[in-house]
């Protein structure tokens, strides 16, 4: 979170500073890929790609607070996300094991970038086991960093059903990460 | 407590287990785990886990995260930005840009037309007597007696010059011709002779005579003692804009009429008939009579 200077930083980003919108890119997009990567881990580098491009083309537009910032970055990635999974729907998946192994994606320090993810990977792994509302609705309470009020405008329902989910959710995770015995 | 017929692995035995879960673990604790990245306190045991876990989601940034920085920069500088160093100052579209340039272009091409056609008219005398005799008041033109010229109109002035060999052509030739002291320009005809070639002398024409205008009469001096001229200055002949060409050099004539005043010479003896008022043209072969070179001011009043 930018905090105090949000702003000032967006001032200067919609007047076309890229310092200040590189700011506002290095804060607001990891949250957004741990978030899609949960939702939608089969595109979400895509996503959060498209996501910036509709961001921008109305970036000049935007009025609000950091939170509302935030709420508009993930409330337009969310749309996405359901339009991917509507164009899904419609188009049949190729299995992994026909996909050739020279056309996978390869990095060459895979090894070290896992080792180095591990304890972020492996939470969010955890968090895939939970069922999607509540998996979403703490990514958002806890990545994003919105409150139950705007989470619930994103998702849909009401506060207090934001609320039970959320709690009903950390006490499911509390009890996968007992059963599974990894420190974080 | 499994239903009949599924096996004991679907179902609990001991259907109360989650919701005894559930009351030991506190709603505040909950909100404050969800609420700031700070672990509180009086956490209860059970719930650490999960707040390891939401550390872990809330941990900085890792290098796979950020590496998609170069594509939004650059879809930031196509649609938003400019770079920082250099700010750019904004532009104008470009259709707006060529549609007033095409405006300005066709306005300035209307006027420029439109001041050279009058120009030109009011050279030829070509005007209305009212305007040409504007033109002649505030620009110089020939007066209006010029116009009945063109007009085929025979007046006094014509046949005074009719009796005169070449008669007007002296004008155009502007040689010798008496400068107005205040303008440096020929009286009469200021705006018909531009600023004399510098580096262009030329003779006057054989067959003037300065006495033999019938029209003209010197304007007074202001100081009323006029300075007579002392050499014969030479002016190129005018263009009918009046306005000298700036890139050519006129060649004088060996016979010391530059080529642009025969060709106005020509062009004005073709256009008022002199050869049926005036010598007619030289034989060629016989020599062409000397000018005066230096006229008798005294003869030009």
């Amino acid at each position: 979170m930018i905090g105090e200077g949000f702003a000032a930083v967006l001032f200067a980003a919609q007047d076309g500073s890229e310092a200040a919108f590189s700011q506002l890119w290095r804060d607001t997009n990891p949250a957004l890929l741990r978030y899609l990567r949960v939702i939608c881990p089969a595109a979400a580098e895509d996503i959060a790609a498209d996501t910036w491009v509709k961001t921008l083309r109305n970036l000049s537009g935007f009025r609000g607070d950091e939170q509302a910032w935030r709420a508009w970055v993930f409330t337009t990635s969310r749309r996405l996300v359901i339009d991917e999974r509507r164009r899904k729907a419609r188009k049949p998946a190729i299995r992994l094991s026909d996909v050739p192994l020279t056309a996978l994606p390869y990095s060459a320090d895979a090894g070290d970038e896992a080792l180095e993810r591990l304890s972020t990977k492996a939470a969010m792994q955890m968090l895939a086991e939970l069922p999607p509302l509540q998996a979403e609705v703490i990514l958002l309470r806890v990545v994003a960093g919105l409150d139950t009020e705007a989470v619930a405008r994103l998702v849909g329902r009401s506060p207090g059903a934001v609320r039970v989910a959320a709690h009903r959710g950390l006490r499911r995770l509390a009890q996968i990460a007992a059963e599974a015995g990894v420190t974080l | 407590m499994t239903g009949h017929g599924v096996s004991d692995a679907d179902m609990p035995n001991f259907p109360w287990q989650g919701r005894q879960d559930a009351s030991a673990i506190e709603d505040a604790a909950l909100a404050a785990m969800l609420s700031g990245p700070e672990v509180p306190e009086d956490l209860p045991t059970g719930l650490q886990p999960a707040a390891d876990v939401l550390a872990a989601l809330r941990a900085r940034p890792s290098g796979d995260e950020l590496a998609g920085e170069a594509f939004a920069m650059a879809e930031f500088r196509n649609r938003v930005g400019v770079p920082d160093p250099v700010r750019r100052p904004r532009r104008r579209p470009a259709l707006l840009t060529s549609l007033m340039s095409a405006k300005v272009a066709v306005t300035a091409a209307v006027v420029a037309f439109t001041i050279g056609g009058v120009a030109t008219a009011a050279a030829f005398g070509a005007l209305p007597a009212p305007a040409q005799r504007l033109a002649h008041d505030f620009v110089g033109a020939p007066a209006e007696h010029s116009a009945s010229h063109s007009s085929g109109r025979v007046t006094a002035a014509d046949r005074a010059d009719s009796r005169r060999p070449f008669g007007h052509h002296i004008w155009w030739h502007g040689c010798s011709t008496p400068k107005s002291h205040r303008t440096g320009m020929p009286g009469p005809h200021r705006s018909w002779t531009p600023r004399p070639h510098p580096t262009w002398t030329a003779t006057p024409h054989p067959s003037w005579t300065p006495s033999a205008h019938p029209s003209w009469t010197p304007r007074p001096h202001p100081t009323g003692t006029p300075r007579p001229h002392p050499t014969p200055t030479c002016t190129p002949a005018p263009r009918p804009s009046g306005t000298p060409h700036p890139h050519r050099t006129p060649v004088p004539h060996p016979s010391g009429v530059p080529g642009k005043f025969r060709h106005h010479h020509r062009h004005y003896r073709h256009h008022h008939r002199y050869p049926v008022h005036g010598p007619g043209p030289r034989p060629s072969g016989s020599p062409a009579p000397q000018p005066s070179p230096t006229p008798d001011p005294s003869a030009q009043g």
